[in-house]
C-alpha cells in the first residue's frame, strides 16, 4: 500500500523523503460521469502537480473506458476540449502542464454547438 | 439560366435523381424539369443550389408574402444514401424577418422520401385561391383542397392527411395556425422535425399551402455501391468512436448543459448572465432520468441524438421529440425556468402551433426582463405576472403567441426586434436578435470568431452559419483576435458545403470543425464519382456563400446589417469563469474588417467585389448591387 499524506499536513513539504500530495477534486459530466459513476471524483497527485498529473491519475483509475472518451483515434491525440481549472478556462491540447494546488478543482468541458 | 457551353446534360445517378418538381399554385400547373449537371457541379445541391435558383427566379425587394416569393425545398446528393447524418435538406424562401434569402434546415425522413419519389427538389410558386395541400405519390402529384384543415394544428393536419391518404407511413410537412397567421417566426413541421427558423412557415401560409405530403417507392442510385458502403462504414465507425459525438446518443443535444454552466456559458435570464442556479434540474442527465423513454434517429443516422420524452400527466402533460438543447436554453435557463416538465410542454406547444421555439422562448425572456425592469406592466402582459422563473406564465404567454392573440401574444409574435421598437423605453438594448432572428443558445462573448460569424451570417442569430466549436474546444485560442476572420470564413464553408450535400452539422467533429474536412469531400466523391480536391470543394463552398451574400446585397443590405445584439457589445459576462468577456463595437468592427478582407469583399460595403464574383463564376450578379 502506498503511503499517502495530505499536503500541508506537515510543514516543510511532508514526511521526510516523500513527496507531498495535492488533493484535487475532479468534476465529471455526461459520458465522463457515466464512466466514473459519480459527479465528483477525488484524486491525489504529487506536489508540485499539474493538470496532466490529474489526467494520469484518472486514467490509471478508470483505464480504457475513460481513455476512449478522451482520445481521438482519427488524429491519435487527445480530443480537444476546454478545462476549467478552478475559476480559469484552459485548453486540453496546450495547457496540461499548468500547475494545480492542493484543494484545486478540475472539470472537462466538451464543446457543444448544436441542437 | 444559361449554361456555360450551351449544352446541358441532365444528371442522374451519382446521388441525384435528376428532376425538380415545379408547382404553380396560381394556375394549378404541375411539372418537372431536369436537374442539370453543370448546375450541381457549381452548387452541389441543398442550400447552394436553392440560392442559385432563387437568384434567377425571385426578384429582389419583393414582399416576403407576395406571390412572387417562392418556396424551394432542396435535397442534397447524400440524402437517401447510407452516409451517416445524411438526412438534412433545406426549405428556402425570402424571409419575412431577415428580408433576404433564408435556408431553413431540417432533418428526419422527408428529404430522402422526396428523392425516392423522384425529385431532388421542388419549387412552389404563386398563391392558391384557397387552402390546399400537395400530395406527391411518386410520379403522381396533386394539389388537394385543404379548407377543412385550415385552422388545425400541425399534429392534427398531419394526422388528417395520413388518414385521408390511407397511409400511416407517408411523410407530411405542415404549418400550424401560426403559419396561417403569418407569424414572423412560424415554422414548418415535417413529421416531428422542424424547418424552424426564418419564418418559412409564414411564407408557406401566405401561399395558402397548408401541407406537403410525400410517398416515394424508388431509390437513389450511386455509381459504386460498394465504394459508398465502405465509405459509410468507415464514417459510421468514426461517429461511434469520436469523443465529441459520444454523449449525443446517451443524452441528446442537452448532454453538455451542466458543463456549459460550469464553464459560465449557459445563457441565463435573457443573457443577463451565463450561469444558471437551477441548472441541475434541466441537464441532459436530469432529462434522461425524468422523462426520456427512448431514442429516435433521422434516416441514415447512427448518432440517435433525438430523445422521445413523455410527461404522462399533470399540467405539463406532453409528448415530444426532445427536448433539444435549444429548448432547454430558451425556455429553461433563458427564462430561468428549471422545471423540465414545463420545458417539454413548451416544446410541444411550439410544434403544435408551428412556431420556432428558439425565437418564441427568446421573445418571452425579453418580455420577462422588460417586465422585471418595469418597462412592461401587468397591463401590457394581459395581467400575467411575467417574471423570470414563472413557468405557468411562460406557458400562458406562449399559447397567446401561438394564437397571435391581441395583447402580449401578438406583440411577441412579431419578434424581439419589432416588439422592442414598439415598446421602446430602451428595451432594444436587450433584444437578443441579429437581422431579426433571435439568438440561439451559444454565446459569442468569449469567442471572437463565433462573434464575427454570427454578425456576418445571412441568417442572423443562427448557430448554423458559424459554430463556436473551434474556440469552445480550445483547438484555437479564444483570446486571440488575429486570424479569427479567416477562421469564421472557413467554418462558414464547411457548414454551407454540408448544407448543400445534405449532412447534419451535429456530425461536426467528422465533417468540420475548422474547415471542409476530407471526410466531407470523400463522402461526396464516393456518392457522385467525382474527384474533387480540397481546393475545388472549397471553391464551390465559397461560390455558395457568395451567392447567398449577393442575394442579401441586392436587397440593399450592407456592412451595417452585420451586427450583434447590443448586450453582447456593451455588457461583459458578469460572473463565472468567462467573467468580463465582451465583444465591443470596436472589436466587432475590427473582426468584420478581417473577415471581409479574407473573403475578398469590399470592406466599406461588406459585399463581394466584381473581381471576386468573376473569380467564382458569379459575374451575372455584378450589376445587381
Amino acid at each position: 500500500m502506498q503511503l499517502q499524506t495530505q499536503a500541508g499536513a506537515s510543514p516543510g513539504g511532508g514526511l521526510s523523503g516523500m513527496a507531498a500530495k495535492a488533493h484535487v477534486r475532479f468534476k465529471a459530466f455526461s459520458v465522463i460521469r457515466d464512466v466514473m459513476g459519480a459527479e465528483y471524483v477525488d484524486v491525489e497527485v504529487d506536489q508540485p502537480g499539474t493538470v496532466q498529473d490529474v489526467m494520469d491519475a484518472l486514467l490509471a483509475r478508470f483505464g480504457e473506458d475513460l481513455r476512449e472518451k478522451l482520445w481521438d483515434r482519427e488524429e491519435n491525440a487527445m480530443t480537444p476540449f476546454l478545462i476549467r481549472l478552478n475559476d480559469e478556462i484552459i485548453r486540453s491540447r496546450f495547457d496540461m502542464g499548468r500547475s494545480i494546488e492542493d484543494g484545486g478543482e478540475v472539470a472537462f468541458i466538451f464543446p457543444i454547438g448544436g441542437g | 439560366m444559361q449554361t456555360k457551353n450551351g449544352t446541358r446534360k441532365q444528371i442522374q445517378g451519382q446521388g441525384y435523381v435528376g428532376w425538380i418538381l415545379r408547382v404553380n399554385l396560381d394556375s394549378g400547373t404541375i411539372g418537372k424539369e431536369p436537374l442539370y449537371e453543370d448546375l450541381v457541379r457549381d452548387f452541389v445541391g441543398g442550400a447552394g443550389l436553392a440560392a442559385r435558383i432563387f437568384y434567377d427566379e425571385v426578384p429582389a425587394k419583393i414582399d416576403a408574402f407576395a406571390p412572387e416569393n417562392k418556396l424551394i425545398m432542396m435535397t442534397g446528393p447524400v440524402n437517401g444514401t447510407m452516409v451517416p447524418t445524411a438526412s438534412r435538406a433545406v426549405l428556402c424562401a425570402k424571409s419575412p424577418t431577415t428580408g433576404s434569402f433564408f435556408h431553413s434546415s431540417f432533418g428526419g425522413f422527408f428529404a430522402p422520401e422526396l428523392k425516392a419519389a423522384g425529385y431532388d427538389g421542388m419549387i412552389i410558386e404563386g398563391k392558391a385561391e384557397h387552402p390546399v395541400y400537395l400530395w406527391i405519390d411518386d410520379g403522381t402529384v396533386e394539389i388537394r383542397d385543404a379548407r377543412h384543415l385550415w385552422g388545425q394544428s400541425t399534429f392534427h393536419a398531419q394526422a388528417a392527411i395520413r388518414k385521408e391518404i390511407g397511409d400511416d407511413e407517408i411523410h407530411v410537412a405542415s404549418i400550424g395556425v401560426a403559419g396561417e397567421a403569418g407569424l414572423a417566426y412560424a415554422m414548418v413541421l415535417l413529421d416531428m422535425r422542424a424547418a424552424g427558423r426564418g419564418g418559412v412557415g409564414a411564407v408557406m401560409g401566405s401561399k395558402n399551402l397548408k401541407a406537403m405530403a410525400v410517398r416515394g417507392t424508388g431509390g437513389v442510385s450511386v455509381p459504386n455501391m460498394f465504394g459508398v458502403y465502405n465509405k459509410a462504414q468507415r464514417l459510421n465507425d468514426l461517429v461511434a468512436t469520436t469523443p465529441a459525438i459520444q454523449g449525443l446518443s446517451s443524452y441528446g443535444t442537452p448532454r453538455n448543459v451542466a458543463s456549459m454552466n460550469d464553464a459560465g456559458i449557459l445563457p441565463t435570464r435573457n443573457w443577463q448572465t451565463e450561469v444558471f442556479e437551477g441548472m441541475q434540474n434541466i441537464t441532459g442527465e436530469a432529462m434522461k432520468e425524468k422523462i426520456v423513454k427512448g431514442n429516435r434517429a433521422c434516416m441514415a443516422c447512427s448518432i440517435n441524438c433525438t430523445k422521445y420524452s413523455v410527461v404522462p400527466d399533470g399540467p405539463y402533460k406532453s409528448i415530444i421529440n426532445g427536448a433539444d438543447y435549444e429548448t432547454i436554453y430558451g425556455f429553461g435557463s433563458c427564462c430561468a425556468v428549471d422545471n423540465m416538465e414545463a420545458l417539454c410542454k413548451a416544446d410541444e406547444l411550439c410544434d403544435e402551433y408551428g412556431i420556432d421555439l428558439i425565437s418564441a422562448s427568446v421573445c418571452i425572456s425579453w418580455a420577462m426582463e422588460a417586465y422585471e425592469k418595469g418597462m412592461l406592466t401587468r397591463d401590457d402582459t394581459d395581467g400575467i405576472d411575467l417574471r423570470f422563473g414563472n413557468a405557468d406564465a411562460m406557458i400562458e404567454v406562449l399559447e397567446k403567441i401561438g394564437r397571435n392573440e391581441p395583447g402580449i401574444g401578438a406583440l411577441l409574435a412579431k419578434g424581439t426586434r419589432e416588439a422592442a421598437r414598439i415598446v421602446g423605453k430602451g428595451t432594444e438594448r436587450f433584444a437578443m436578435q441579429n437581422k431579426g432572428i433571435e439568438w440561439a443558445g451559444h454565446t459569442c462573448r468569449p469567442f471572437p470568431a463565433c462573434a464575427v460569424g454570427y454578425a456576418t451570417g445571412p441568417r442572423g442569430g443562427s448557430h448554423h452559419d458559424i459554430r463556436p466549436t473551434a474556440e469552445k474546444s480550445g483547438l484555437v485560442d479564444r483570446k486571440v483576435l488575429e486570424g479569427k476572420g479567416a477562421l469564421a470564413v472557413e467554418v462558414n464553408h464547411w457548414l454551407i458545403f454540408a448544407d448543400s450535400m445534405g449532412l447534419c452539422h451535429l456530425g461536426e467533429p467528422i465533417w468540420g470543425p475548422l474547415k471542409i474536412s476530407q471526410n466531407q469531400i470523400e463522402a461526396l466523391n464516393a456518392i457522385t464519382d467525382w474527384n474533387l480536391s480540397y481546393d475545388e470543394a472549397r471553391k464551390i463552398a465559397e461560390r455558395q456563400w457568395n451567392m447567398i451574400r449577393c442575394l442579401s446585397a441586392r436587397e440593399g443590405f450592407t456592412r451595417d446589417y452585420d451586427q450583434l445584439p447590443i448586450r453582447f457589445m456593451e455588457e461583459p459576462i458578469p460572473e463565472g469563469p468567462m467573467k468580463g468577456s465582451v465583444i465591443s463595437r470596436e472589436t466587432l468592427e475590427r473582426l468584420k474588417d478581417d473577415y471581409y478582407e479574407y473573403r475578398g469583399w469590399d470592406k466599406k460595403t461588406g459585399n463581394p467585389t466584381p473581381a471576386k464574383l468573376k473569380e467564382l463564376g458569379l459575374e451575372f450578379a455584378i450589376d445587381d448591387f
